[in-house]
């Protein structure tokens, strides 16, 4: 039983981060059309910062790393990625491919390639049922989840949310009613930055820190908003929860590069069924099944 | 996949048409030749590790013409493409370690990166798939594969990877892998590129809609073309074996999948040259310089790799060679004008057609009964369905219900490059051409397809004659729109679709086109459905007239039938 609590625990911890990260990464793509492949690598930037003020109290240096992100993503957004725009979709993937090289080699001239931790500011356990779990994990995921709430009551239920959502939709409409699209994009590709930089601020203290981190969330972040409908940003969310809950429990009894290629091959298998990605909304899944 | 250029008529920015650089000596061959022969003569005047340093580069400028392949020539984006490099280089190690043939090892190295190649395209380029799709499975496959290398240590060693120790000596191999790398190049050229799949493939890139509906099977020529990159990569991967000391994970990996994506995109995209300079330049410069620079090397070239995707897009190589260029596939064969196999009776039957767009019923059971060598004009108020009807008849969208018949052949179920060896054609309401392209390419394409070169009426035939080497960018929307009627005639249609043929054309050339269009049908046969919203040319145009509203046929019959029908007038006039 104790042995499921904990797997449970772990898929909780994990599906925080991922959907964060997914979140912010559907944000980008819906918002900007970009696919955006320096994600894991401001995920980094977010770990490297952290370690950067370590000195200083933990709370700080976050509120200093989040404020980081969203100069970092109003940069690059203004610098680079507003460039290329009316190129076209792959000129958009390379340009962020090319974002997330600088960063990574970037922070490995900065720090060097070896590896950095930080201390977590929460140490000790807590008994959940017969499992003593780290403490800091409950209270991050905690405040991921309330957050992630928060943000989707944000995007869902208010009239900043409806513009941005008009904006996902149909920009050039959403134009002409006043929501400007350079305002919107730039605002966007900030906060998403943020984001992602937070994600990787807040595991920072549980991971080895090096400039290459970000790699290993890459892959199931792509596959969170792969699977759910362009322009979706609650699908994202859903569907991380959807790839940690399949992969923890295919790690639950494999070796963790056969689950790995396992959950490959179930994408694979899912692209070929649903090309447009699963609606996580019950009212479109309902209209298309009749 | 398709990259969208942004379409410019009347840019004056864009040179009307390309200078003449099919000479001999046009300056992409001058270039070739020295540096071919700068590349056939280095190892007299460099040191034995310069020289392998070259040996390795030129088989890296094998890997990047093959990615070039997909990405540069026919728009398939790989951001792992060194999973296929990987599995020929692992192939011909693992060969060696275990005393093999290496010959045999990277034969299968290659062939698994062909079945891989067409698995991932076969999934990830799927005519619904989003173009993402297509990025996000290369990128997951290759930091699979290197975790997969660095897991499986009894096959691959892990880690540390597989000893592979020195053939012969780096002089001799170094010439295998000059000789080896620029044969398959050259293989690849005249059997792929200088060919009509060469041109399909650039036709795919530039518009697929419009490759498609010129008869081109785009997914099969795009899993083709991927297939293909995937496994001329594994032979560069093949050849660059030997001049590793050992064969580790990051052969397959992402830094890799990176590194080669920069050599194509700084070298310049669709050139032959491009990819190779740029790999063999950037390799020798990281040896050289990474031993001073260290990692801000790395750093430069991600600056570059941004710098070169912001300001020059087609690379290097892309500054000074001119465009996409076709080879010339104008076919032998010649046909007289009229339509494919002369027959009565109806061209074309399409009954109780049905669409749906997320409960907004756009097409509602409407039939439509064509003739041989009639003008059927499709009128009806904005939103009736008349455009979703010709993209159902044309295979741009699928019907949810009905049948479609052409010629007595089912066609519904058929893809639209199906649909025009049937023998349908259509334009489109937004002329539909390929940006970058002249008019003699748009009408060698359209001739390729085609299989045969048949006479077009004057009023088209003209355009080959005073247009012939303008890009189309530079054509006016009248003659954009004559180009497409042309391209549709060359595939000797037995019926042609035209959606809105006189929009946005001045007065004068309006009324031209309803007597161009009739002349066509008198010398070409074929049978046309028209959609059009001016009433003067529907009546000076149409054998019959049949009117669409809310998805259904309210009335059909002659222009003063039609209009007199009360039916029909109060859809237009909006009375209950």
């Amino acid at each position: 039983m104790s042995a499921w609590l904990q797997i449970f625990l772990d898929f909780v911890w994990t599906s925080a981060g991922l959907a964060l990260v997914a979140f912010s990464l559907g944000l980008i793509l819906g918002e900007l059309k970009i696919v955006n492949i320096a994600q894991g690598d401001l995920m980094m930037v977010g770990a490297y910062s952290m370690y950067a003020m370590r000195t200083l109290p933990f709370l700080v240096a976050l509120v200093l790393t989040f404020v980081v992100g969203l100069l970092l993503g109003f940069v690059l957004e203004r610098g680079a990625l507003r460039w290329v725009y009316d190129k076209g979709f792959m000129a958009t993937l390379l340009a962020t491919w090319g974002v997330g090289i600088v960063l990574e080699q970037g922070a490995a001239t900065i720090f060097t390639v070896s590896q950095k931790g930080i201390d977590s500011p929460i140490k000790g356990l807590i008994e959940i049922g017969d499992v003593a779990y780290p403490a800091y994990r409950v209270v991050v995921a905690a405040g991921i989840i309330v957050m992630l709430a928060g943000l989707l009551l944000l995007v869902y239920r208010t009239s900043l949310g409806l513009r941005l959502r008009a904006s996902i939709d149909n920009v050039e409409m959403a134009a002409v009613l006043g929501i400007s699209p350079q305002r919107t994009f730039a605002m966007v590709f900030a906060v998403a930055t943020a984001l992602a930089v937070l994600a990787g601020a807040l595991i920072a203290p549980t991971i080895a820190i090096n400039p290459t981190l970000g790699l290993s969330f890459l892959a199931p972040a792509f596959f969170a908003v792969l699977i759910s409908k362009p322009g979706s940003l609650g699908g994202p969310v859903l569907g991380a929860v959807a790839v940690e809950f399949t992969f923890t429990l295919l790690q639950a009894y494999l070796n963790i590069t056969v689950a790995e290629s396992i959950l490959f091959g179930l994408l694979a298998l899912l692209i070929v069924v649903k090309p447009q990605g699963i609606s996580w909304s019950w009212t479109t899944a309902r209209e298309e099944a009749s | 996949m398709v990259e969208t250029s942004r379409w410019r008529p009347f840019g004056a920015d864009t040179l009307s048409s390309r200078p003449g650089a099919a000479g001999l000596f046009n300056p992409g061959r001058v270039v070739g030749l020295v540096l071919f022969a700068a590349a056939a003569l280095c190892p007299l005047f460099l040191n034995e590790f310069k020289v392998g340093l070259i040996g390795l580069g030129l088989t890296y400028g094998l890997f990047a013409v093959a990615l070039d392949l997909a990405w540069g020539r026919t728009g398939i984006i790989s951001i792992g493409q060194a999973v296929f490099f990987g599995l020929g280089t692992y192939g011909v190690a693992i060969a060696l370690v275990h005393h093999g043939s290496p010959l045999l090892g990277g034969a299968i190295g290659v062939g698994l990166a062909a079945v891989l190649g067409i698995f991932t395209a076969a999934v990830g380029l799927r005519r619904a798939t989003n173009p993402s799709t297509m990025a996000v499975l290369t990128l997951a496959i290759t930091l699979l594969a290197e975790k997969i290398a660095r897991d499986w240590w009894s096959v691959t060693g892990g880690s540390s990877g597989l000893y592979v120790p020195p053939l012969i000596s780096t002089y001799s191999y170094y010439y295998i892998s000059f000789v080896a790398s620029v044969g398959v190049v050259g293989v690849v050229w005249l059997t792929v590129l200088n060919r009509p799949l060469g041109n399909r493939l650039t036709a795919i890139r530039l518009n697929d809609k419009r490759a498609e509906h010129l008869g081109i099977p785009i997914f099969r020529e795009r899993v083709v073309a991927f297939a293909l990159s995937a496994a001329v990569s594994a032979i560069a991967g093949c050849l660059s074996a030997p001049w590793m000391s050992s064969v580790s994970p990051d052969r397959v990996g992402i830094v890799l999948s990176t590194q080669v994506l920069v050599w194509v995109a700084v070298g310049g995209k669709a050139t032959l040259l491009g990819p190779f300079v740029g790999a063999v330049a950037l390799t020798y410069g990281q040896d050289v310089l990474a031993s001073s620079m260290g990692d801000s090397y790395l750093l430069l070239l991600g600056v570059l790799f941004i710098l070169s995707v912001l300001l020059v897009p087609n690379g290097i190589a892309g500054l000074f060679l001119t465009g996409p260029q076709l080879a010339d596939t104008t076919p032998a064969a010649k046909a007289p004008a009229g339509p494919r196999g002369e027959r009565g009776g109806d061209a074309l039957v399409a009954e109780n057609i049905v669409k749906r767009f997320a409960g907004n019923i756009a097409v509602d059971g409407a039939n439509l009964q064509v003739k041989s060598r009639e003008i059927v004009c499709l009128i009806g108020p904005n939103g009736a369905g008349k455009t979703t009807l010709l993209n159902i008849l044309s295979g741009a969208v699928a019907c949810d219900a009905g049948t479609v018949t052409l010629c007595g052949e089912r066609i519904d179920a058929a893809p639209p490059h199906r649909r025009v060896a049937a023998g349908l054609a259509r334009t489109f309401q937004i002329p539909s051409l390929f940006p970058g392209l002249t008019v003699t390419e748009h009408l060698i394409l359209a001739r390729q397809e085609a299989g045969m070169v048949v006479p077009l009426p004057e009023a088209y035939a003209r355009l080959e004659h005073e247009h012939a080497g303008q890009l189309v960018e530079m054509l006016s929307l009248s003659d954009r729109r004559s180009l497409e009627i042309a391209m549709a005639l060359c595939s000797r249609p037995v019926l042609l679709l035209l959606d809105e043929p006189a929009a946005g054309l001045a007065r004068h050339e309006a009324d031209a086109l309803a007597k161009t269009l009739r002349a066509l049908r008198d010398q070409v046969g074929c049978a046309i459905i028209c959609v059009e919203h001016d009433m003067e040319i529907v009546r000076n145009l149409a054998d019959r007239v049949v009117c669409l509203h809310h998805g259904r046929v309210i009335s059909e019959g002659t222009m003063a039938e039609v209009s007199a029908n009360p039916e029909v007038r109060r859809a237009y006039l909006g009375l209950a």
